[in-house]
């Protein structure tokens, strides 16, 4: 049985034993550079280039980028994107046609696509490495994201025309930039804008998210004021020429007037001044339109949601390292000034019977017991902005023998306090943003 | 019988074997066209033709691990990261005895340039990595400026750190090193637990020297090298100690000053080149 079974392969190798035919022209190393060939010279034919409009996750706004790829390996990059100091309206890099699972497409220095992807840590989820996908009937040459790892972005390179480097809004976003950065008060975190309406009895106070092209419309007030009412909306946008596109327009009818905003226009920068702590600051102020209806978008430190932070809970906390000067924590400092500190304790107790305002520190003692070591206040709100006068005494909350430095612990109150006070933002529904514009600090708290 | 069957099965490995067509074996050789960037022909000059040295400074994703995420080098930067290197890492070597035969004998063939950090997906970042003796990977390129003290500390603490691992893959670490504070050791992935000083009364320069042996001795080798207070910081006993603390790091100096010994004898034994003279090159620069 088992020669049989031998003398069968013997003879089935024999039958096999023949002259391999590839079923290829070309060796397999022919066809991969053939491949590559014809996608450089697709990527480099369209004599304008490509227009790619650019989404790179969700929740951001699109960006539009043209792109010129030279034969060799050189890729001019020209977009309308700037953040802070840094733009990207027009770079040279070199990029590579490769081959691994399939044909790819690297840029291989950084560029307008690799300050993306190293945005949060480099988890941002942009992309500067794409696998080709295809060619449409339409000329369009389809790539996906190589590195996404799930649902990677699909990218679509449309051939470009010259009217097209048209479509890029770099004046306004350099506006842009330069108005969001608020030179004025560039050491506050939070983002709050003002824009009325000119010719109805309407205010929306927004934020601007410039990186991720998003901007949110958080309340809206019939005269300017706290009155009004809270809206939570928020929408990508892309920036064509002079105006910025909503993805998703806002329809909703305020107050009596029916408003369909998908895009605000906007037309010349200009300052204003305004005092602050004895200074005269200079701000700056758009003229823009929404659907024709002429508006004015402008900084402001009023936050109508900041107005309300006090009313909602009466004991807030700040981390030391939630403390931050000039835009940097001095966390280190403090834990320094006030030994033993953790945080910074904010009581709001607004009972009629019994209030109790008072602002210290959370201080563990050498023999590990807690003090608080507080001074009362007299507070005055006046909108969003909190000022307060101290009492002259330090009140002590669970160990009342805690040693500490008092004139330590005072530079921070009255850091806290110093000049008009702080103004009240609303960052999110736990966390609170307390910024004194005399002395550029902002605390950061927590509610417990 | 088995015999037979051997033969038999023998002769079907004969036959299934002499199938195989002939493979040529005068393919011809792959002539790469010499780059005209003057980027490329500086490497070309300046790393490749003296010491052997290939940098990668465009992106190729194979030279990171698939589970790091980086960002490339800006292209204007690298001639300046470049410059740095040959400044601060190689000229050194070069001014010492047995310095220029022990760099070109031990340099990795290839420096992979990064613009950002390496982010780990744990939330770390990864200064530098040095890979079988092969290839020293450097980041942070996009940050280079040569007149800010903590790039350049940074920069020189990884470079000499991952040249430092090259050479104990090499020769190993030295015959008692691994005795010397084996207590002081943090279990995996928790040394960024401990601060500088908790580091320094184990007796370590760091507290990424507790992470292993062999980290151990590449950081040591690299304070050695960068830090203009080593001695000071490390070494030298304080005498007026009056709180626990400080007889704490006493401890950890004495700990630290076996390793420093065991380490200067070791590199000059095995490769000729001491280490303090190489030192002495780089504090000159500064």
């Amino acid at each position: 049985m088992k020669q049989l079974f031998i003398l069968t392969v013997l003879v089935g190798s024999l039958l096999a034993c023949r002259e391999h035919e590839s079923i290829f022209e070309k060796s397999a190393d022919e066809r991969v550079a053939e491949a590559i060939s014809t996608l450089e010279s697709q990527l480099t034919a369209p004599p304008n280039g490509w227009v790619l409009r650019y989404q790179p996750v969700q929740e951001s706004g699109t960006y539009v980028v043209l792109l010129d790829f030279e034969e060799g390996d050189d890729l001019r990059i020209r977009t309308d994107f700037q953040f802070g100091e840094e733009n990207f309206f027009d770079q040279t890099i070199t990029y590579r046609v490769d081959n691994s699972l399939g044909l790819e497409l690297i840029f291989e220095n950084y560029s307008f696509f690799s300050f993306l992807y190293e945005q949060n840590n480099a988890s941002f989820l942009a992309e500067y490495e794409f696998d080709y996908v295809n060619e449409t009937p339409d000329g369009d040459l389809v790539f996906r994201s190589k590195t996404d790892p799930s649902s990677p972005t699909t990218l679509v390179f449309q051939p470009a025309s010259a009217e097209d480097v048209n479509l890029l809004g770099r004046e306004l976003s350099s506006d842009l930039s330069t108005f969001l950065n608020r030179e004025a008060i560039p050491t506050l975190f939070s983002s709050i804008y003002r824009l009325d309406y000119q010719n109805q009895d309407l205010t929306f106070y927004l934020s601007f998210n410039e990186f991720l092209r998003t901007v949110s419309f958080n309340f809206v007030s019939p005269d300017g004021t706290g009155n009004g009412r809270e809206i939570d909306f928020t929408s990508p946008y892309i920036i064509r020429e002079n105006e910025i596109i909503l993805e998703e327009p806002l329809t909703e009818n305020y107050f009596g007037q029916q408003l369909d905003i998908s895009a605000i226009q906007f037309g010349s920068i200009s300052n204003f001044t305004y005092n602050l702590c004895d200074t005269v600051l200079t701000a700056n102020r758009f003229s823009t339109s929404i659907d024709s209806a002429p508006t004015i978008l402008e900084n402001t430190l009023f936050d109508p949601l900041g107005a309300n932070v006090l009313e909602q809970v009466d004991f807030y906390f700040c981390l030391n390292d939630n403390i931050f000067q000039n835009g940097r924590s001095i966390g280190d400092q403090v834990n320094t000034d006030v030994e033993g500190s953790l945080a910074m304790l904010l009581y709001y107790e607004e009972s009629v019977n019994d209030p109790f305002y008072a602002l210290g520190f959370f201080i563990v003692n050498e023999n590990g017991t807690v003090t608080r070591a507080l001074r009362e206040f007299t507070p005055t709100l006046d909108g969003n902005q909190l000022q307060l006068a101290y009492d002259s005494t330090f009140t002590l909350l669970q160990d009342t023998t805690g040693v500490f430095n008092e004139a330590n612990i005072d530079k921070y109150l009255n850091m806290f306090a110093e000049g008009e006070g702080v103004y009240l933002y609303k960052v999110d529904d736990e966390t609170y943003e307390m910024y004194n514009s005399c002395n550029e600090t902002s605390f950061v708290f927590f509610h417990n | 019988m088995k015999i037979l069957n051997a033969l038999l099965f023998a002769l079907v490995f004969l036959i299934s074997g002499s199938c195989y067509q002939e493979d040529p074996v005068d393919k011809e050789i792959i002539q790469v066209e010499l780059s005209d960037d003057p980027l490329d022909q500086f490497i070309q000059t300046e790393f490749l033709d003296k010491y052997g040295i290939a940098v990668r400074y465009r992106f190729v994703d194979r030279y990171v691990d698939p589970a790091n995420r980086v960002a490339p080098p800006r292209r204007e930067l690298v001639r300046e990261a470049l410059d740095f290197l040959l400044e601060f890492w190689i000229e050194p070597y070069l001014q010492v005895e047995n310095g220029e035969e022990f760099f070109k004998a031990h340099v990795p063939g290839e420096i992979v340039l990064i613009g950002s950090f390496i982010f780990n997906d744990d939330g770390t970042v990864t200064l530098g990595l040095a890979e079988s003796g092969a290839r020293i990977t450097l980041t942070e390129v996009n940050n280079v400026d040569d007149t800010d003290p903590v790039w350049v500390i940074r920069q020189l603490r990884t470079i000499y750190h991952e040249f430092a691992h090259i050479v104990h893959q090499r020769y190993n670490l030295p015959a008692n090193f691994q005795q010397i504070s084996p207590r002081g050791y943090t279990s995996p992935g928790s040394w960024f637990t401990l601060t500088d000083e908790e580091a320094l009364q184990r007796g370590y320069v760091s507290p990424y020297a507790t992470s292993s042996f062999n980290e151990d001795y590449a950081e040591t080798v690299a304070h050695i090298l960068f830090d203009d207070d080593f001695f000071e910081t490390f070494i030298d006993q304080a005498d007026d100690c009056t709180d626990q603390a400080c007889i704490e790091r006493n401890e950890g100096r004495a700990l630290i000053r076996q390793k420093f010994n065991t380490v200067i004898d070791h590199h000059t034994q095995n490769t000729g080149v001491d280490l303090l003279e190489v030192r002495a090159r780089i504090q000159e620069k500064f």
